[in-house]
Formats: structure tokens, sequence, C-alpha cells
């Protein structure tokens, strides 16, 4: 799922948690399923590792060609 | 020239040249003297003409207008020598002057002039050149044209042939700024519903700028400080100067056609509206506008408004601004994922606890069948204990009752007796009484006779009283006798007088006594 969608999914069951109207069951999974991606969301904006690259050029298939980036002294 | 005109020079020099003979043609004429400090502009008349010094003789007496006689040339001739030179000797040039003059013709070609403040030349830019350009030429605008001097033989003539022209200095600049601005406004590249929005949430994004310049520093710190997520990808160009807006334009495209990115940055530092000019072409702003990836303008300063600002979806007032604004949606969403999971945890223990509540309240009205008994024994308790109290008491009562009915029961002969007893005593009682009654009847006639007695009109005569009667009738007052003296008494009818006197029988307690009456004298009333 992307992260988009992690993300409406999550907002979603905090609603439906916030409204209250399911079984013990249903609300059981639904938590189970809302800390859960929530976790997910977390670990992906945390522990991410950020890159810094430049465009060199644009291959055959339409792909970036990237490479190192560096800062320059000016 | 005419013979007039001939004249006239001759005459207006001959005051000058009384002693100069004009000299034999096959003399070379010496050059090295020759005065040549008469170089007037090409569109200054001939005929107009300016006194002149003796200087003009040379040495040798001749007179400098003799040089050159040998070959005489016709106008279109010259002008043909000049035009070669002139275009020969000078390439194509940038030159900068103030446009004046400017006459756009009914053809579509521009003719102006270039000054500065101390001289002029003519311009001539034709259609095909001048619809490239940006900007609409206006007196007074200081611009920089590129193009070649030529010269125009017909009327020799020499000018700029202007291939193209930029504004310059900042008031032409902002004029054309505003000019391109108004056009492209109206032509709907600003329209607002067609800005793309930013995605909340990018990954890819791409920053078009300078790689040595200081907004790609300013950029990356925010970018590296704010989100871990996001993956930068640099495209180097030039931000200033000749060629930068191609390479921008190229940039763009590249961005547009690789389908990679999420969001751009097209973002350079600050400047003056010439650095930052390439970001007001309109190739540039075109290629914004067709971009399809959302991307934010972050050129400049604050204060600075480029063309690329209005076109783009975003615009920001620095590089820094636009780095916070691509990363905005990642700090919110921490907050948020902070709040989602607070909010599921509250509202599924919030879940369990009423689930709880409502448990023990259930379990509370659920009565135990041993408490059920227990309560049902203590009433059956309590009754029967009040029961048997009433019953006690009834059965008190009940003995008490019959206790007595026994008793009565077990003594009829005493009964028998009290009622004797009882019916001799009422007897006694009742013959007493009778006899009081009795007694007090007696009494009472007894009483009642003495009264009666008492009230005998004949015991009054015993005290010695007399009844008066006449006739057998009494007579009680002197009233019930008539003057005649007889008896009228109540109710009797009145006699005639021929009645004799009245003749009256007394009784007395022993006797009578018959009277006659002689007088009769009623007893006045007191």
């Amino acid at each position: 799922m992307s992260f988009e969608k992690k993300l409406s999914r999550l907002e979603e069951i905090v609603q439906k948690m916030e409204a209250g109207e399911m079984t013990l069951d249903e609300s059981l999974k639904l938590f189970e399923e809302g800390i859960k991606l929530s976790r997910e969301c977390f670990n992906e904006i945390n522990t991410a590792e950020q890159r810094v690259k430049k465009l060199v050029a644009v291959s055959e298939d339409g792909s970036p060609v990237l490479e190192e980036f560096e800062e320059k002294q000016t | 020239m005419s013979n007039v005109s001939k004249n006239k020079i001759q005459g207006s020099w001959d005051h000058l040249l009384t002693e100069i003979d004009p000299p034999k043609t096959d003399q070379t004429p010496d050059r090295s003297d020759s005065v040549s400090e008469i170089t007037l502009p090409s569109t200054v008349d001939r005929r107009i003409q300016t006194p002149v010094s003796s200087s003009f003789v040379k040495k040798d007496k001749t007179s400098v207008f003799e040089e050159g006689r040998q070959k005489v040339y016709t106008v279109s001739e010259i002008n043909r020598v000049i035009k070669k030179q002139l275009e020969g000797q000078h390439p194509k040039l940038w030159l900068k002057g103030e446009i004046s003059n400017f006459k756009a013709h009914g053809s579509g070609h521009y003719y102006f002039s270039l000054k500065d403040s101390q001289s002029q030349i003519n311009g001539v830019m034709f259609k095909t050149y001048n619809r490239r350009l940006p900007f609409q030429l206006e007196n007074g605008m200081e611009v920089v044209a590129f193009g070649k001097i030529t010269v125009y033989e017909p009327r020799g003539q020499y000018q700029l042939f202007c291939e193209n022209m930029e504004p310059a200095g900042a008031g032409a600049l902002a004029k054309a700024f505003e000019q391109l601005k108004k056009k492209l406004k109206t032509q709907g590249f600003f329209d607002e519903d067609k800005k793309k929005s930013l995605p909340p949430y990018p990954r890819e994004v791409a920053v078009i700028t300078s790689p040595t310049g200081a907004a790609i520093k300013d950029v990356l710190n925010v970018l590296t400080r704010r989100s871990k997520r996001i993956q930068v990808t640099v495209i180097p160009t030039r931000v200033q100067g000749d060629g930068a807006s191609q390479e921008i334009v190229k940039a763009i495209q590249r961005v547009d056609q690789l389908n990679y990115f999420d969001v751009v940055i097209l973002t350079r530092g600050g400047g003056s509206m010439e650095d930052l000019w390439c970001f007001n072409e309109e190739e540039v702003a075109k290629a914004i506008y067709y971009c399809q990836v959302p991307l934010v303008s972050a050129v400049g300063h604050e204060i600075d408004f480029t063309i690329s600002d209005f076109v783009a979806d975003l615009r920001v007032p620095t590089p820094s601004a636009g780095a916070e604004i691509v990363s905005q949606g990642e700090q919110e969403l921490r907050e948020k994922l902070g709040f989602f999971n607070q909010s599921l945890k509250r509202s599924f223990h919030q879940r369990i606890f009423n689930n709880k509540k409502q448990i023990v309240f259930y379990q509370k009205r659920l009565v135990s069948p041993e408490k059920f008994l227990r309560d049902c024994t203590l009433r059956v308790d309590d009754w029967s204990q009040r029961l048997i109290q009433s019953s006690v008491r009834f059965t008190k009562n009940l003995r008490l009752k019959i206790q007595l009915k026994r008793k009565e029961l077990r003594d009829p002969l005493n009964k028998l007796q009290k009622d004797r007893d009882k019916e001799k005593y009422l007897k006694k009682q009742l013959f007493w009484l009778m006899e009081q009654k009795l007694l007090h009847l007696k009494k009472d006639f007894q009483k009642k006779i003495r009264l009666l007695e008492s009230l005998n009109p004949l015991g009054v005569l015993d005290r010695g009283y007399g009844i008066l009667r006449s006739k057998g009738r009494v007579i009680q007052s002197v009233k019930d006798l008539s003057p005649n003296h007889l008896f009228l008494g109540k109710g009797a009818e009145p006699k005639t007088s021929k009645q004799k006197n009245t003749e009256i029988e007394v009784e007395l307690k022993d006797g009578f006594i018959s009277a006659e009456i002689l007088k009769i004298k009623e007893k006045e009333k007191l």
C-alpha cells in the first residue's frame, strides 16, 4: 500500500473508532490494524535515509541517470 | 551644377581668391597638406555653406578643393563605396541607446533612432525580427540592440539594422516586465484554476538551480532538517545571463518528461532585475505553464517578483521557503500520526472501559439465587413472626372470651338467683315509686282541695259576708242595677219600669234576708 493510502486508511480507522458503533470483535481488529499502520507510517518518515543527487542525463528507457551531488564551495 | 549655383559659389569666394588661378590639371594634389576637417554628417544637406577660411589654400597655392578631381564620383558610386567600406568594416555588434523617433510602419517594420546624450544613429528593425520582441518599443526606452551597420544607398544613410533587442536599464526592464506580465495574464498563463496543488507527502523532489549558488545550500539545509524521507535531485542550470533561460526551459521539460518527480522547485538567490531576468523570459513562463509536475517558484528575495512566480503553481519568497513548503506535509504528518495514535488508543480504551462498566452494572443487577433466597427467607421470617404474634393475641382473646362464656355456662343457678334478686329489687323499686307517686298525688290533691275550699264562695259567707241576689242572679256591682233599681245584670234585657222596686235577697251564712233597695250610691273612683 502506498504511503498516502496507508495514511488515509489510518484516518478512516481513527474516525470509525471514535464513532464507536462496532462490535467488540470489530473494534479489536481495527485497533490492531490502526496501530500497525501508524507505526509503519511513522517509521517511513523517521528512518528514511535522505539522499541528495543530481540529474546527469536521461537514459533510453526514460528514467533519470543520477549521480552524487556534492555541494561545492563558491 | 547649374549656372546659377556655380556663380553663387564663385561669387562668394571671389573676394577671397582674387589671386588664385585654377591649377594645371596634371598636377597631383599633395594630400598631406590638404585640409580635411570638413566631415559633414551624411544627412546634412551639402547646399548648406560654411564660411571658408584661408587654410584651404595650400602651400603651392593650389586649392584643396581640386584634390581627387581626376576621379569624379557619382552619388551612387560614392554611396556604394561607403556602403562597402562601412559594412565590411563592422561586423554585427551590440549597441546601447535610448529609443527615439519611434515609428511602427504600416508594413510592420520599425524605424527609430538610438541616441545617447551626445549623438544618435538611425535604426531599423524589420517585421521578421521585431515580432519576436517580448516587449513593445517606446520612445525613451533604454535598450541594447544587436545588429549590423548597413547603408541604405538610395538615401545615403547608414543605420543599425536590428536583428534583436533587449530592454536595458531598470526603467526599461520594468516596463518590459509589465508588458510581458500583462500579455501572459490576458493569455491565461496565470489562471488560478490551472494551478496544481502540491502533493502533501512528496518523495522525489527536483530542484532546478545553480549547483554552486546560495539557493541550493539553503534548500538542502531546510530539507535535511525537516525530512528524511524526501529524496532530492538537483538539476544544475545557469540562473543568469545568456542562455540561462534556455537551460531552465530544458530542465523543466526534462522534469516533465521523466515522470519521476513528485514536485519541482525552481529557485535562485537574490539579485537585481537584470540578474533575475531569465526568469522573466516568455519561453520559461510557457515551459512552467505546460509542465505537468507541480512547480514551486522560489526566485530571489521576498520583494522580488518574476514572471515565473506568476505562472508557477505556487510562489514562495525565498529558496528556504520553497524547501519548507515542500516538506510542510511531513512536518504536520508527525503531529497527525501522534494524534491518530493517541486517538486510537483512547477510543479503544474508552470502549473497553464502557463495556466493563456495563458488565459490572448488569452484574450488580443480576440477583444471585442465594441473595434471592436470603431475601425470601427474611421476608418469610418476618411474616411468620407477625403471623404468630397476631394469632397468639387472637387465641388469647378467644380464650378469654371462651373462659367468660364458660364461666357463665358453668353457673346457671347463679344466674337464675341473680335474675330473681334482680326481679325483687325491681319490684320493690316499682312499688316504692308507686307509693311515692300516690303520696305525692294525694298531697297535691289535698292541697288543691284546700285551695278549692278557700275559694268556696260560701266560705266567704262564714266570714260574715253576704251575697246579694235578684231573682236568683248575683249582683256584683251597682251598675248592675237600673235607676229603678231593677236588676240588669249581664246580658239581661232592660225591663219596663212597670215593675216595682226590686226585691233583692241576701244570703248570709245561716239564712236569707229579703230586702228592698232604698238608695244607690256609686263609689268614686280613686
